[in-house]
């Protein structure tokens, strides 16, 4: 009997984790209370020492001394900065005017605001209310289709998830140990070809069902000429100026994301105070609501530190493995495999579960079998995006709903979704079939320059004591290694 | 009186919470300046001329001399950010959970779910948690362990933030537990109901 337990007690532990996170305590907690609970039961077995569980200790301090998870706090001030200091506005408002006498004008101008959001804000929540609230009134007022109204805004929102800086990039990066960097330039041409695919279906639209989505009569479009032009201007010039400050520093090499997310807290105030929002309420409402989110997060990260510290122990990751390279098919097998897993599993655990808690025991077998761990990271994340369109859990759709008008019913929102869910799994679909839309960019050499920021990362996941040295870097340069100061 | 003590965590964790509220604006602060006196950096050498010295090496020098406290000190505020803060996120439901079944139940079941769980998941947790991290603080105490690079910070705060936020933790869960009890045996109301997080 002992013998059959202490052979099966990785997938007890696996069914131990399902059955109690869906009872529906707190995620974090669930996790390390199942990790603990068959830590204490393996080391009576005797499968582990007494001491395992010391290390403990250097799981959460490793977790806790990243500096890499910095950038989870600082892109979400940026955002929650962001989100109320007019920005959405004045954009949508212009696009929406620029585009308005083509067929389908709003939704391009949804997409392309969609994007630019996603590139400075980063939170889904943040980019759909902001464009339900503006772009919904006015899509319906001009006789568009509500089910296709709420589809491209939902999706559209969602987009922020794959255009860097996102978050969901950087934990992803995080636990499949590669440069978040190196994730960002994978994401971007991947998420470009999202915005085209999305353009794509809005122009078949136009063309197949005009009637869906009209073009804005001549007296709606009431700025013209300069007036059209410093609205798009006060948008755009911001906003790029953003984007060009964060992911441009990224991709440069010259500050790690961490830093990047700082500086664009800075950035972020600055727009607010030109646009005379910056008031210390809304800095005030953006610390309180970071410092949850964060603490969740990385609770959550606690957690799965301590779960999978276990699992490890007890050769969880031996039988995953197995498991998942003994899959039919070697690659693509696996592929198919782990991304329609993803995609179902998707429907109940958020992107910050699946990253900690999936991706991990996921990494082992892509390494395994010899798949790029970015693009897989890229393929995850396009994959996750539909999480947040899964009728009737989406969270996308959660919000909008939140914010629609009483006259749109949720099953229109739920039946509007089903088209941009299509278009998503065509794009996970593209990016299998051609990874070098991930890796094109990446064999660029300035990735080599990327890739010595975050040299010192796997010196921390080990839990080793110190913190990445940044301190002088040669003229520009990231130091290669945590050298003390020359 | 349970009414009461469950009054007095809530404060307690409200007060750090206030701590970690404003590490996140200081560690943004912080960490701006570091990375923007970094760009800068390559300016002042080529201001200091080859032989360094004057105004501008010598804020070089100040900055070479401290960069190393203040990235540490984005993570000791980080730590801080996360551990004083778990117990007010508790506090106010924002912990993510699996809604599969906890979204389509009771209240009632809601708060048998949120007693049980407090009880075998989440205090054994934290008296865990304390009983593995304390001693590890006190061995950084006693030897004053300081950080490996030049310049860095001493060790201890950071490692006492771990303890403390899980006694924080427990404090909370504790006060949790006293609110699920107090509405399952009389007509206490719990003020935060459920909601789904903002992401």
């Amino acid at each position: 009997m002992t013998a059959f337990i202490i052979h099966y007690m990785a997938p007890m532990m696996f069914a131990g984790l399902i059955i109690f996170m869906i009872i529906g305590y707190p995620a974090a907690f669930s996790l390390a209370a199942v990790g603990l609970f068959f830590g204490f039961f393996a080391i009576e077995l005797g499968v582990i020492q007494p001491e395992f569980l010391g290390n403990l200790t250097y799981q959460l301090y490793s977790v806790l001394s990243n500096e890499l998870l910095l950038a989870i706090p600082f892109f979400t001030f940026m955002g929650v900065i962001l989100e109320r200091c007019g920005l959405a506005e004045d954009l949508l408002e212009g696009f929406g005017q620029l585009f308005g006498n083509v067929r389908g004008g709003l939704s391009y101008a949804v997409i392309i605001v969609g994007a630019i959001l996603g590139a400075i804000t980063g939170t889904v929540a943040a980019s759909v209310i902001a464009m339900g609230l503006i772009s919904l009134p006015m899509m319906m007022k001009y006789g568009y289709n509500i089910r296709h109204a709420t589809g491209v805004i939902a999706a559209s929102g969602t987009i922020t998830q794959l255009i860097p800086p996102s978050l969901v990039l950087i934990v992803l990066a995080d636990a499949l140990g590669q440069s978040p960097g190196d994730m960002y330039i994978g994401a971007t041409g991947a998420s470009i070809v999202q915005v085209l695919l999305f353009a794509g279906w809005v122009f078949i639209l136009s063309i197949f069902r005009p009637e869906y989505v009209p073009a804005l009569p001549p007296e709606a479009r009431t700025l013209r000429g300069w007036d059209l032009f410093w609205k798009c201007v006060r948008g755009m010039v911001p906003s790029l100026a953003l984007i060009a400050i964060v992911l441009g520093t990224i991709f440069m090499g010259l500050a790690t994301p961490t830093e990047a997310g700082a500086m664009g807290v800075v950035g972020a105030m600055i727009i607010a105070a030109i646009a005379r929002r910056l008031t210390w309420d809304l800095v005030y409402q953006g610390m309180e609501s970071t410092m949850k989110l964060t603490a969740m997060v990385v609770f959550i990260l606690m957690g799965a530190r301590v779960f999978s510290l276990v699992f490890q122990g007890v050769g969880g990751s031996h039988w995953i493995e197995e498991m998942l390279t003994g899959l039919p098919g070697g690659q693509v097998g696996f592929l198919i495999f782990t991304m329609v897993f993803v995609f179902i599993i998707a429907f109940f655990l958020d992107f910050f579960e699946i990253a900690f808690i999936i991706v991990p025991l996921l990494a082992p077998a892509a390494v395994a079998l010899d798949i790029n761990l970015i693009w897989f990271g890229v393929l995850l994340c396009a994959n996750m995006q539909t999480s947040f369109m899964h009728p009737p859990f989406g969270f996308a759709l959660f919000y909008l709903r939140g914010i629609a008008p009483k006259e749109v019913k949720s099953s229109d929102i739920y039946w509007g979704a089903i088209p941009w869910i299509v278009l998503q799994l065509i794009l996970v679909g593209l990016l299998v079939a051609f990874p070098e839309m991930v890796t094109f960019f990446l064999d660029k050499p300035v990735v080599q320059d990327l890739n010595n920021i975050q040299i010192e990362l796997p010196a921390l996941s080990g839990g080793l004591d110190g913190a990445p040295d940044l301190g002088l870097p040669a003229l520009g340069l990231p130091p290669a290694s945590p050298a003390p100061t020359p | 009186m349970l009414i009461a003590i469950t009054r007095v965590i809530d404060r307690v964790s409200r007060l750090a919470s206030y701590v970690a509220i404003f590490l996140v604006l200081a560690a943004s602060m912080v960490s701006a300046f570091n990375a923007l006196f970094r760009y800068s950096v390559s300016g002042l050498i080529y201001l200091a001329g080859p032989e360094g010295g004057g105004v501008f090496g010598a804020i070089f020098d100040i900055y070479r001399q401290n960069s190393n406290t203040l990235s540490e000190a984005q993570w000791y505020m980080f730590t801080g950010m996360v551990m004083l803060g778990g117990a007010w996120t508790l506090k106010v439901n924002e912990h993510v959970r699996v809604d599969l079944l906890y979204g389509s139940v009771s209240e009632k079941t809601r708060t048998w779910i949120d007693f049980l769980g407090g009880i075998f998941f989440l205090m054994p947790m934290c008296i865990i948690m304390l009983y593995f991290t304390w001693p590890w603080f006190l061995v950084a105490w006693n030897s004053s362990e300081g950080s490996l690079n030049a310049g860095g910070l001493i060790r201890w705060p950071v490692k006492l933030m771990i303890p403390v936020g899980f006694a924080l933790l427990g404090l909370q869960a504790f006060a949790e537990i006293s609110k699920c009890y107090l509405a399952l045996t009389g007509n206490y109301v719990r003020e935060f109901a459920y909601e789904k997080p903002l992401q």
